[in-house]
Formats: C-alpha cells, sequence, structure tokens
C-alpha cells in the first residue's frame, strides 16, 4: 500500500499535526503530519498517502539522482564501448531540458508541462 | 501553478524516454553477463512487495523491457488483499446495526467469505440501509464523525505508512469521542521474510534473486529495515520509487550487484527515502501501537505482523468498545472462496493468470476474491491494464523494442 500523491503544503497547524496540502486542484485539504513537524514548512512538496503526510520530497536529491544517472550511463558507454562522455552529455542535456520547463513552470507559464507530453 | 510544479516533479521521473532506452540497455547487459555465469536457461525472479510497484510494471509495461532471463515477480503489497475476511464480517455486522461505517475505497467493496444478513461486503451493506461512508482519511473521518455524533468506527487497515497518522491521531486527540479505530495494521517486513522463505521451500523452482522494497513504506521505517534480507538470504534490495524510470533503475541495480557480486540494501528513491526513516514517525507508531502476531487472508498467522492499540489507547479502541472478540490463531480459519488462489498470488507462488477464475467469474466488476478488488491488488491491476502483449507492441511503436 504504497499508493500516494504528490502535494504542496498549504498551510500547518503545528498544535495538532495537522497541515493544509493542495493535491493540484486547488482545494486545501487537512491531512496529518505522520513525520516530523520539522521537516515539513509551507510550500514543501511532500507525499501523502490515505490522508497522511509520509515524506517531504527532497528536491535537493534530484542532484544526487542527476549524478547516479550519469555514473550509470558513464558505465553503460564504456562496456558497450560508446563514448563515456557523450552517455553523461546526453543524460545533462534530457535534465536541462526538464529543469528550463520546471523554471518556466515556476515562474507562471501555464500549460508548459504538456510540452513533455 | 501548483498542479505544474507537481507535474514536473513526476516528468523528471516519467516522461524521460532517452534516459528509458538507456536504463533498457543497460539491464540487457547485465542480464547478459549473468547468462555467462548461471547458464542460458537461469530465470532470475525479482519480487516487488509493493502493489504500487506492480501497478507502475504493468501499466507502463515494463514487463515488456526486460530480457526473458529476467522475471518480475508481484509479492504481498496489498493490505486489502490481506485482511482476514473475519473483519470485514465483524464491520458488516457492525454497520447493520447502525454504527457509522468510515472505510477507504477499496476496503468498501472488498467481498467476505461469509455474508452477514446477506451482505457480502459494506457496499451491500449501504445498499441494505446501513450507513458506509467513503473516507480518504482518518482526519476526513474525524472531522464528519464529529458533526454527526452517532457511533462511528473507522477500518484502519493499512501498511507503516498509515500507521503514524493514526497514531498522531491517537496522541494528538484528534478523534471525537464516537469515533472508534479498529486497528488492522499489517508489517511489510515481517510478511516479506515470510514470503522469501515459502519461495525457497518451493521445489524445482528458480529462488528469488533480488527485491524491489516498497519505497512509501521505507520513508517511514527507512532503508536500513531492508537489510535482513541481505543478511539472511544474501540477495539485492532496492528500495524504489514508483514512475517507471524508478522500477528500470531497480531492475538495472539488482542485476549489476548480482553480476558483480556486491550485494547490499540501496535507496533509489533518494528524493523520499533515508537511510534511518522516520524517527518521529516510528517513535508515534510504538508509543500508540504493540507489535503482534496477525492473521493475513487465505496464508494464516505471521508472527509479529500487525499492529494493536496499547491498553493506554484503549479509548479509542473499536474492539473494545464495540466488545468484538479479536481472531485468535486457533479460530482463524481459510478464509478465502473455493477456486480462488489469492493467497498464492499474494506470497508469489502463482500469477493472476494461473487462477482458474480469473477474468472468468472474478472481473473487476465483481471480484470474487480480495486480490481483484483493490486498485493495487495484482489481480486487479493485471485484469486492468493487461499482460506483455500490448505493452510489447506499444515498446515497439516507441523504438524501445526491437
Amino acid at each position: 500500500m504504497c499508493w500516494a500523491v504528490p502535494a504542496v503544503v498549504l498551510d500547518i497547524d503545528d498544535k495538532n499535526s495537522l497541515a493544509y496540502v493542495d493535491i493540484g486542484d486547488g482545494i486545501p485539504r487537512p491531512v496529518v503530519i505522520g513525520i516530523a513537524n520539522e521537516r515539513v514548512s509551507r510550500g514543501d512538496l511532500v507525499m501523502v498517502h490515505a490522508g497522511v503526510i509520509i515524506t517531504r520530497l527532497d528536491l535537493d536529491a534530484i542532484n544526487q539522482f542527476i549524478e547516479e544517472k550519469k555514473e550509470l550511463a558513464r558505465e553503460l558507454a564504456l562496456m558497450a564501448g560508446d563514448d563515456p562522455e557523450k552517455a553523461v552529455r546526453e543524460v545533462e542535456e534530457e535534465f536541462n531540458k526538464i529543469f528550463e520547463i520546471a523554471r518556466r513552470a515556476r515562474e507562471g507559464e501555464r500549460g508548459v508541462v504538456r510540452e513533455m507530453w | 501553478m501548483i498542479k505544474d510544479r507537481i507535474n514536473v516533479a513526476e516528468l523528471i521521473f516519467r516522461r524521460n524516454i532517452n534516459i528509458t532506452r538507456r536504463l533498457r540497455e543497460y539491464i540487457f547487459k547485465f542480464s547478459d553477463i549473468l547468462r555467462r555465469s548461471y547458464g542460458e536457461d537461469y530465470l532470475f525472479k525479482i519480487m516487488d512487495f509493493c502493489g504500487t510497484h506492480e501497478w507502475t510494471i504493468v501499466h507502463f509495461g515494463i514487463r515488456s523491457l526486460v530480457p526473458n532471463n529476467v522475471e518480475l515477480v508481484a509479492g504481498p503489497g496489498c493490505p486489502v488483499c490481506v485482511t482476514p475476511s473475519y473483519y470485514i464480517e465483524q464491520t458488516i455486522k457492525l454497520a447493520l446495526e447502525g454504527v457509522v461505517v468510515y472505510t477507504y475505497g477499496d476496503t468498501f467493496r472488498l467481498p467476505a467469505l461469509k455474508p452477514v444478513n446477506g451482505a457480502h461486503s459494506l457496499a451491500e451493506a449501504k445498499a441494505l440501509g446501513a450507513d458506509v461512508r467513503i473516507a480518504h482519511s482518518i482526519v476526513h473521518a474525524a472531522i464528519d464523525a464529529r458533526k454527526h455524533g452517532k457511533d462511528s468506527v473507522f477500518v484502519g487497515i493499512g501498511f507503516e505508512t498509515v500507521a503514524p497518522g493514526y497514531a498522531e491521531a491517537a496522541l494528538k486527540n484528534l478523534l471525537p469521542s464516537n469515533l472508534k479505530l479498529m486497528s488492522l495494521v499489517k508489517l511489510t517486513p515481517p510478511a516479506a521474510f515470510y514470503s522469501l522463505d515459502i519461495l525457497r521451500e518451493k521445489p524445482n523452482d528458480y529462488p528469488v534473486m533480488g527485491v524491489i522494497a516498497p519505497g512509501h513504506v521505507s520513508t517511514i521505517i527507512g532503508g536500513k529495515a531492508w537489510t535482513p534480507i541481505v543478511e539472511n538470504y544474501g540477495i539485492p534490495v532496492v528500495v524504489a520509487g514508483f514512475e517507471p524510470n524508478d522500477v528500470l533503475m531497480a531492475i538495472a541495480e539488482i542485476l549489476r550487484q548480482l553480476a558483480r557480486n556486491d550485494i547490499k540494501v540501496v535507496i533509489e528513491y533518494t528524493r523520499a527515502v533515508k537511510w534511518e526513516g522516520d524517527v518521529k514517525a516510528q517513535s508515534s507508531i510504538r508509543t500508540v501501537f504493540e507489535t503482534v502476531d496477525s492473521a493475513w487472508r487465505g496464508i494464516g498467522y505471521i508472527p509479529k505482523s500487525g499492529l494493536a492499540l496499547r491498553p493506554m489507547f484503549s479509548r479509542f479502541d473499536a474492539f473494545e468498545y464495540f466488545g468484538i472478540k479479536d481472531l485468535t490463531p486457533e479460530e482463524w480459519r481459510y478464509d478465502l472462496p473455493p477456486g480462488c488462489r489469492c493467497a498464492e498470488v499474494t506470497l508469489g507462488k502463482a500469477k493472476p493468470t494461473d487462477c482458474p477464475l480469473f477474468m472468468k467469474q472474478c472481473t473487476p466488476d465483481h471480484p470474487v476474491g480480495p486480490c481483484m478488488v483493490s486498485m493495487e491488488g495484482a489481480c486487479a491491476v493485471w485484469a486492468r491494464f493487461g499482460g506483455g502483449g500490448l505493452s510489447v507492441e506499444i515498446a515497439k511503436d516507441l523504438g524501445l523494442v526491437m
């Protein structure tokens, strides 16, 4: 039972361990903060499972994720006899493309995410 | 705006077909290396212990992207599938006696083995006039129950992910006095060990060689909870996220570990899971609940695999308040309908298509067994999204498979 939805924290009621989140439809919903309260603050992207915040998405960890992907690409290219640097560049370009879309979405450009679909 | 932010986070891990292609190449490379050392026919079974992983695997056709010497097996990852029929019968009984029953949407349709006054499920009880309400969380139920003040019960099924919510609700007194919690929470690691043991006993078959551990359960219990699998079974464990690339990466990592003989627990879902898990959630669960032996539907009792409210919190306990006798190992009886192979499917011993009822008597519209009910039940997932055939065609269209 791992089904969870990403949501943005709108408000926090620390005393009752409650938070109000938006799962993308604009309706604030009360959820229980299941994890340490200090891990959750307004504006955070969290995973909500059956009305419980089970984790905060650590977007800094995405850099680590990309590094791992690059390492993987390098190893694969070496094994396949390809140019490892080219493989690494491919991964970088792929993520840069997504980050560019993310930046435009943050700046309020509507529907920009659809470019990826 | 917010929707876009959420979508971007998902996109990074989903719509990234170049990375998918790379991962697939990587998986094939390592499977070739393994084929050379283990032999042409050796089948590498990788088990996913999470209904949501099974959903990702089937929905995105991941089985079409792995070589034929790698098999993905669904494990015990669906709490709705393993909740004993006895408890469902008890909640139907309460509902028909006039108690307001709050339940998650999938439990609502879960069929019990024996009908209670003609009702096989909470949905049927509602059709008979009982007050059964679907809630998406315990807070939702608490807010609603406070309004009407009638005796109510929350059917608290789930794994470690829901437990901190129930624990916080008890600790912070969020529940009104008329709402009681029926704790049916199950723990995943004991079931994982049990299922690995069972599969080892099966003769003439290949053992499970790697485990994709549930990502969201691990946000609470941490990556460290899976070290016994490495220590006792000597197989790789990867805690993975739920996007297709996450699962492919987990498969690649498992094969890499096997090829390099570098067996360990790796967290792939680094954006959400920490090695220690969430210490506060673990402590609130320990404060409110005690670990007890628990019955799994069609399987029987698995030691230390469930959570019951501690006596200190008995004021929230539905068993105590409504005078429901808890199930005991002596009273537990095999509780699947005749012909249903849900228990074997849950333990990874059979595929949904091996069941004689699958898509004949038992369909998502008319589920016979519990695995056909929940979105996370292996049978329901297979019924909705099909097996390998279609996904291979789509993968060819996308140029992922030749």
